[in-house]
């Protein structure tokens, strides 16, 4: 039940995007851009990564997209401008098969198309034929004991017995072992553990990366007259 | 030391906030001593020099070695020089002096503090994320640098177009590193060079079953990260955003973004080739297992002598054609860049000497010539020096300055006693001694060919057959430095008698800005009487990478 | 995995095919880090490694910084063209 509600979320999230960037109308893009992230942030709390998916309502609809809208209510654009976005798509259209073939060869090639991520080989060997869409949904076709997938319907504890198998290879090369120690944490525990210890400069960094954002927006749209 | 750098500039950053109306002369001088305070921070606060490999600071994020130390200190330098090129535009009204400077100067010289915050941990930077923010720090200020004179409309279109390409190299970046995560498990460097050693032993992953997709998705990422990188540095395939942005913006905000992120990214494409060893690293064992394990570094070496070759041609060929003189330079700088790629790409003792020595000289030619530029800018009272042709005659009329601009360009393409020559030889010497032969003479074809066009720049400046005058300043002493200097200004002062007005504007260049050019030519000049002390320090540091 | 490259690969081509809306292009722009975050949450799902939670956290205030910068210079760009459109 859970698989085909997050293969239906998954499509919907595909397709809302491809919508949004073929759209005429910058505010009905930017409206499928809401459904792509609504859709990517209920695909993320069902497969167990709660806080996060919840802070990607919070941060992209909440403030990119209602920002996006602003802009595009304050600038006004005349729709004249914007309808022969549809004569610039077939003008390059060569150029998108072009680049799209390119992508998707050198990708595949690289990765096989069955290779999902790299837990599968230590567990099972895949078979080709479950849904390309979603990794490891096919765990729940194979049999519960082997997916992590079917562990996480019922627990959210990060850590699970599955994967053990990976953890040795884990623990041979993450020098830093803070986030294997802090297994008894509750999720968002552990992400705040990890944010203001051992990233903490990272925090830092970030921080003044938002405070250059806002200087610029200030220095950027500033008025001339009143400086 | 990061830590204090960072301490330093927020306080730095904290002042114009809070009151602005300190004056903007005093304000840019006070960054520019916080640039150089930093530096010797940076340079003095830890002792390396026992340690070879190194330390990692704040849990391994950020990694600090004598090569990164050594960078950050020139960066801080060269940012503070840079810094005290804004010029000062000196009203006189009955008189009395009053200081006024351009209204955007203190924004400018903030978002450098930002960007060359970000640029400075990029140096140092040894985790995928740490490496993420500080590239998205550095090129968040080079967006908003370039936009920063929004009254201008060029200005504002190449800002907008650099944050399109840039927004979409860094989107490449963060696939290439999600990709790299995805297959190691962890996103410090270390651990990924680990896990690659080990692979080249085919040691214990190979028995676990994962290894040759490890291997793929590894060598996927890092190419992806790779190309990223070259968007941003403008190697030549990707280089076709470089010109328009370098020409629309204005010169002072251009003469940021052609030299210090480069050398940033730079110093991080070394750390990272270095480490995974390509194309000489322990190979040859003789053992046939090692082939599938060289995935990673042949791809990354196809890549970066692919993209060497053809920044080094289309930095030259296309530049013939240029008439405006930033297009020029943004040309003759993708050509520089394949200099240096090449010179990374060969990895051994020698041609990291070789690299470390042409980013210096790259650096400091590349200041000089926009210092001049600026200088000229001003002192002829042109709104912009848009074109080659503005440059003529320029010799009669201020001949000092024009003069340092007639070495900086022949140190550019290589004219033997000045460095330019002397880096050149030593990326050539290092790619002979490696086979490469066919590169090098590319290399020296391609060089040949762009000389002639800086040639075709100072035939322009000096327009009458006057092309020996030059020679003699080769043999200037060191004495004769204030002695430059003070004629410059006195000559820009004599250039600019003719004043309009009640209210006559005179720009004039501070004191510091001459002192800087003739310094700096003084550098490039004097720099085969004296060169065993940036040689030296070159070479012991790129002994320091490989012998630890 | 294929999920996220499909979603990179639409905002790529999002972006290749629209050289005249701006406001699209920085779009696709916020669909491509969409990609990439997907794609990390998921492996990081995977190991069971908060290294990529975080990196994600990290990626959104990150995506959010630069549409912020990417609108404003789109207004200041505005205010002086009068189009969004980038040639003309």
């Amino acid at each position: 039940m859970t698989s085909i509600f997050i293969n239906l979320l998954v499509i919907g999230m595909l397709f809302s995007s491809v919508l949004s960037i073929t759209s005429k109308n910058p505010v009905i893009s930017v409206i499928f851009l809401i459904t792509t992230f609504v859709s990517a942030a209920a695909y993320l709390i069902l497969i167990g990564i709660n806080f996060i998916g919840i802070s990607y309502i919070v941060i992209y609809v909440g403030a990119i997209a209602v920002l996006f809208l602003f802009v595009i209510m304050m600038i006004n654009i005349k729709l004249t401008d914007i309808l022969d976005t549809g004569y610039n798509y077939t003008k390059n259209l060569p150029l998108a098969i072009l680049i799209v073939t390119l992508f998707i060869f050198i990708i595949f090639q690289t990765l096989p198309f069955s290779f999902n991520n790299i837990a599968l080989p230590f567990n099972f060997s895949p078979s080709p034929t479950v849904s390309f869409v979603l990794d490891s949904a096919k765990g729940n076709v194979e049999g519960a004991s082997s997916s992590i997938w079917s562990y996480v319907a019922f627990d959210s504890n990060l850590i699970s017995n599955q994967v053990f198998n990976f953890s040795n290879l884990t623990t041979l090369i993450n020098r830093s072992q803070s986030d294997m120690l802090l297994t008894q944490f509750e999720q968002i525990q552990v992400l705040g553990h990890n944010l203001y210890t051992y990233g903490a400069i990272l925090l830092i960094e970030l921080s003044i990366i938002l405070l250059l954002a806002m200087l610029a927006t200030i220095i950027i749209s500033k008025n001339n007259k009143n400086i | 030391m990061i830590f204090i750098t960072i301490l330093i500039l927020i306080v730095a950053k904290a002042l114009p906030v809070l009151n602005t109306n300190i004056s903007s002369v005093h304000f840019f001088r006070i960054i520019s001593i916080v640039f150089i305070v930093t530096g010797f921070l940076s340079f003095n606060t830890l002792y390396l020099e026992t340690i070879g490999t190194g330390i990692g600071i704040y849990s391994g994020l950020f990694h600090v070695t004598q090569i990164s130390q050594f960078i950050e200190t020139f960066f801080y330098l060269i940012v503070g020089l840079l810094l005290i090129g804004w010029p000062q535009i000196i009203t006189k009204v009955n008189k009395v002096k009053y200081y006024l400077t351009d209204k955007y100067s203190t924004d400018y010289s903030l978002i450098i503090l930002f960007s060359s915050l970000g640029s400075s941990l990029l140096i140092s930077s040894y985790d995928l994320i740490s490496l993420y923010l500080s590239i998205e720090l550095q090129s968040f200020g080079l967006y908003v640098l370039s936009t920063l004179y929004r009254n201008s409309e060029s200005s504002t279109k190449s800002g907008l177009k650099y944050f399109l390409l840039g927004g979409l190299s860094s989107a490449i970046i963060l696939l290439g590193s999600g990709i790299v995560y995805s297959y190691t498990g962890t996103t410090s460097f270390e651990s990924i060079y680990l896990l690659n050693s080990i692979n080249d032993l085919s040691f214990p992953l190979s028995s676990l079953g994962g290894t040759e997709y490890f291997l793929q998705g590894l060598t996927l990422g890092l190419l992806l990260i790779f190309i990223g990188f070259l968007f941003k540095i403008a190697a030549a395939p990707l280089h076709n955003w470089s010109p328009d942005v370098y020409d629309g913006t204005p010169t002072i905000v251009t003469m940021y973004l052609t030299i210090l992120p480069k050398i940033a990214i730079f110093m991080f494409l070394l750390e990272i080739t270095t480490h995974f060893g390509i194309s000489h690293g322990p190979l040859n064992i003789g053992s046939f297992e090692i082939y599938t394990s060289f995935l990673v570094e042949s791809s990354i070496y196809k890549l970066l002598l692919i993209t060497s070759i053809s920044s080094l041609i289309i930095g030259s060929v296309l530049g013939l054609s240029q008439v405006k003189i930033k297009r020029l330079l943004a040309y003759s700088t993708i050509s520089h860049i394949g200099f240096i790629l090449l010179a990374l790409l060969i990895n051994t003792e020698q041609s990291i000497d070789s690299f470390l020595f042409y980013i210096l000289q790259y650096t400091i030619t590349n200041l000089n010539l926009f210092l001049i530029i600026l200088a000229l800018t001003y002192t002829h009272k042109m709104n912009n020096l848009n074109y080659i042709s503005d440059l003529k005659n320029l010799f009669f009329s201020n001949p000092l300055l024009s003069l340092c601009l007639c070495v900086c360009l022949f140190s550019m393409a290589g004219i033997p006693p000045l460095i330019g020559f002397f880096s050149k030889q030593f990326v050539l010497y290092a790619a002979i001694q490696n086979g490469f032969y066919l590169t090098a003479i590319l290399a020296i074809i391609v060089s040949v060919i762009s000389a002639s066009y800086y040639l075709k720049i100072v035939k322009l400046l000096i327009s009458e057959n006057e092309t020996f005058t030059k020679i003699e300043s080769i043999t200037e002493n060191e004495n004769e430095n204030e002695a430059n200097s003070s004629d410059l200004t006195s000559s820009s002062l004599s250039a600019n008698k003719d004043s309009y007005g009640v209210l006559s504007l005179i720009i004039e260049l501070t004191n510091v800005h001459s002192f800087i050019i003739s310094t700096l030519t003084l550098i490039l000049l004097l720099f085969f009487i004296k060169p065993s002390l940036i040689l030296n320090s070159t070479q012991l540091l790129s002994l320091s990478l490989f012998y630890t | 995995m294929n999920l996220s490259i499909i979603l990179f690969l639409i905002g790529i081509l999002g972006f290749i095919l629209n050289r005249k809306n701006i406001i699209l292009m920085i779009i696709s722009i916020e669909i491509m880090l969409l990609a990439v975050t997907l794609l990390i949450l998921q492996i990081s799902y995977n190991f069971d490694d908060n290294i990529g939670q975080i990196f994600s956290i990290y990626i959104i205030s990150i995506a959010g910084a630069e549409s912020v910068i990417g609108l404003s210079i789109l207004v200041a760009y505005y205010r002086l063209r009068g189009t969004i459109s980038l040639r003309s």
